[in-house]
């Protein structure tokens, strides 16, 4: 197939997916709902109040937030890729999201504990601490230790320490506070309301586009740091704002849905695969977009496949995932790249 | 370009010391001298990958290190020796890269760039690979096309650090050949090479590369006929007698 011929086909694939998934995720549910009344609820016109509460208050919701968040996992993965010049890299596996995670349950926790409510912002914000610190601690160890499997060892070692952290932090919080934390740290999309999702939206939109704008600087590194240079992109900026950028969108997702696995890793791989381009101009909108068709369908799997019983959605992006990241390491290893 | 008293090296420690040279538009010259005996370490200095300790590097009036990098970038273009390994780019996507400078902020290229990369594949001779995946070309299919990425960045000075490296006989001498046309259409082509009878055979005027730190220009009859070979690398009597019959 020819090259733009192609990528114009994985789009029209995608976008028709994304909104196949919204669509589903919108209609299916414990409650039956029509697709007309859902449209009704959606703009405004007079139906029933219930159906509407169901709508825009519990579907609606979530259906923006997996797929937003979905989107923002698979870019901070992209960038983390690129950053680390390898594509077994990403904010679960370098334990990134385990460390948002556990700023997120020590502010949890405290603000509880002092009778406030913890506003989404500040939740990113934690998020956000959590996410550059783990990050900063790669980044030493990277400079030390040149063995890309050895980093990984580390990056992983570090989300179970944090996930340790964060087990022992649940256990002595009080019981009210474990009922939210409990499924919140393992990753999920229940309980999404209007007000987080918007700040979803907010977030992840401005992550995106500030991602595109280091599209050209992006393209140059996939020639490694040297070439980069001489092509006249400033590595260090480009790498400060790789590592903000990453650490922004994966800080996000954990602040409003906690670790979710794989998709940041499996994800970018697809898309290069199905595109056979790592041209970042090209990649990044299709990563993005791929990473919500994938969360929108893991989460509408994790609501419907035992319903009533919810699945945690990273049970779900773990089962999908982690074998499309076993093929790309046989795959990789048959180029004898590894 | 004009380095002026400089003094380069890593961390503070001094390599080089108070190199003064200067490049005419144009010419070709070939650094030579022993193995780590500073030729990368100068070659990084002049392409701005490494600030000099002190002194200046001027391009065209400018100090180089002042120069915002995408307008450095017009004007130099380098082949390093570092290993590339990306993925789903062709032989043809790498030349292109070379173009980034003059891209737009989405790295998105114009029909113009696609001439340019053409032309510059053409001229080092990679139709037969051209749109091949990068990471399954031979070693001297890879430094050719990265040869190729820097002539397609339309520079005024080639930094290029062993550019011979991996290429067989033939393709060497090509590659002569090709930089031969590139210093005939203005480029100044600042090189390090291993083989001294190329470098001889090129080269306008040849830059030595003495281990204790001390560079200097010279013609090429100076370095034949003065014994300049014979200290920069060290030679016995016997040895240098060698390499005199090759080139007399």
């Amino acid at each position: 197939m020819k090259k733009d011929n192609r990528i114009l086909f994985v789009y029209l694939l995608l976008v028709v997916l994304a909104l196949a998934a919204a669509f589903l995720n919108l209609f299916t549910g414990n409650v039956h709902i029509t697709p007309r009344e859902v449209i009704e609820a959606i703009i405004g016109m007079a139906g029933d109040e219930k159906t509407k509460n169901i709508i825009m208050s519990i579907r609606l919701p979530r259906m923006i937030m997996a797929f937003v968040l979905g989107g923002g996992l698979a870019l901070s993965g992209f960038l983390l890729q690129t950053y680390f010049s390898n594509p077994i890299a990403g904010p679960y596996i370098l334990g990134i999201s385990s460390a948002a995670k556990m700023m997120v349950a020590l502010l949890l926790i405290f603000i509880t504990k002092m009778g406030l409510f913890a506003k989404g912002y500040t939740l990113v914000l934690a998020a956000f601490a959590g996410a550059l610190m783990a990050t900063g601690f790669i980044i030493m160890i990277s400079r030390h230790v040149k063995n890309m499997a050895a980093l990984l060892a580390a990056g992983i070692m570090i989300g179970y320490i944090c996930s340790a952290v964060t087990d022992f932090l649940i256990a002595f919080a009080d019981d009210s506070d474990i009922v939210n934390l409990h499924s919140w740290s393992q990753g999920s999309f229940s309980g999404a309301r209007m007000e987080g999702a918007l700040y979803c939206v907010g977030i992840t939109g401005i992550g995106l586009f500030f991602v595109l704008l280091l599209s050209r600087s992006l393209d140059a590194l996939r020639l490694g740091e040297g070439y980069a240079r001489s092509v006249g992109v400033n590595t260090k900026i480009c790498r400060i704002l790789i590592i903000l950028l990453s650490s922004l969108l994966s800080a996000c997702v954990t602040a409003f849905a906690g670790p979710i696995s794989f998709v940041g890793i499996a994800v970018p791989f697809l898309m290069r695969e199905m595109l056979k381009s790592s041209k970042p101009v090209v990649l990044i909108p299709a990563s993005f977009l791929a990473g919500a068709v994938f969360c929108s369908v893991s989460d509408l799997l994790a609501r419907m496949l035992f319903a009533p019983t919810e699945l945690n959605v990273s049970a779900v992006t773990s089962l999908f995932g982690a074998p499309i990241v076993i093929f790309m390491i046989i795959g990789r290893h048959k180029r004898s790249e590894y | 370009m004009n380095i002026k008293d400089v003094n380069a090296g890593y961390h503070g420690k001094t390599v080089l010391k108070s190199v003064n040279l200067e490049m005419k538009k144009g010419e070709i010259i070939s650094l030579i001298g022993p193995n780590g005996g500073g030729k990368s370490t100068l070659l990084k200095t002049i392409s701005g990958e490494l600030k000099p300790l002190v002194g200046t590097v001027y391009i065209g009036g400018d100090n180089l290190n002042q120069l915002p990098l995408r307008e450095l970038a017009k004007k130099m273009s380098i082949v390093g020796t570092q290993r590339i390994n990306p993925e789903h780019m062709s032989a043809f996507d790498i030349v292109l890269s070379g173009r980034l400078p003059y891209s737009d902020g989405f790295g998105l290229f114009k029909d113009a760039d696609e001439e340019a990369a053409k032309r510059a594949a053409d001229l080092m001779n990679l139709e037969a690979f051209l749109q091949t995946d990068f990471s399954s070309l031979s070693d001297g299919q890879k430094q050719r096309t990265l040869i190729a990425r820097a002539i397609c960045q339309e520079p005024e000075v080639l930094v290029m650090d062993e550019p011979t490296s991996y290429l067989d006989i033939r393709h060497r001498f090509e590659l002569m050949d090709v930089i031969k046309k590139l210093a005939d259409d203005g480029i100044t082509v600042i090189m390090s090479l291993h083989e001294l009878e190329l470098a001889l055979n090129v080269s306008d005027r040849l830059i030595l590369v003495r281990s204790d730190g001390k560079c200097t220009a010279e013609s090429k009859e100076a370095v034949l006929e003065e014994r300049l070979l014979q200290d920069l690398f060290g030679l016995t009597d016997e040895m240098f007698e060698k390499v005199r019959k090759q080139f007399f």
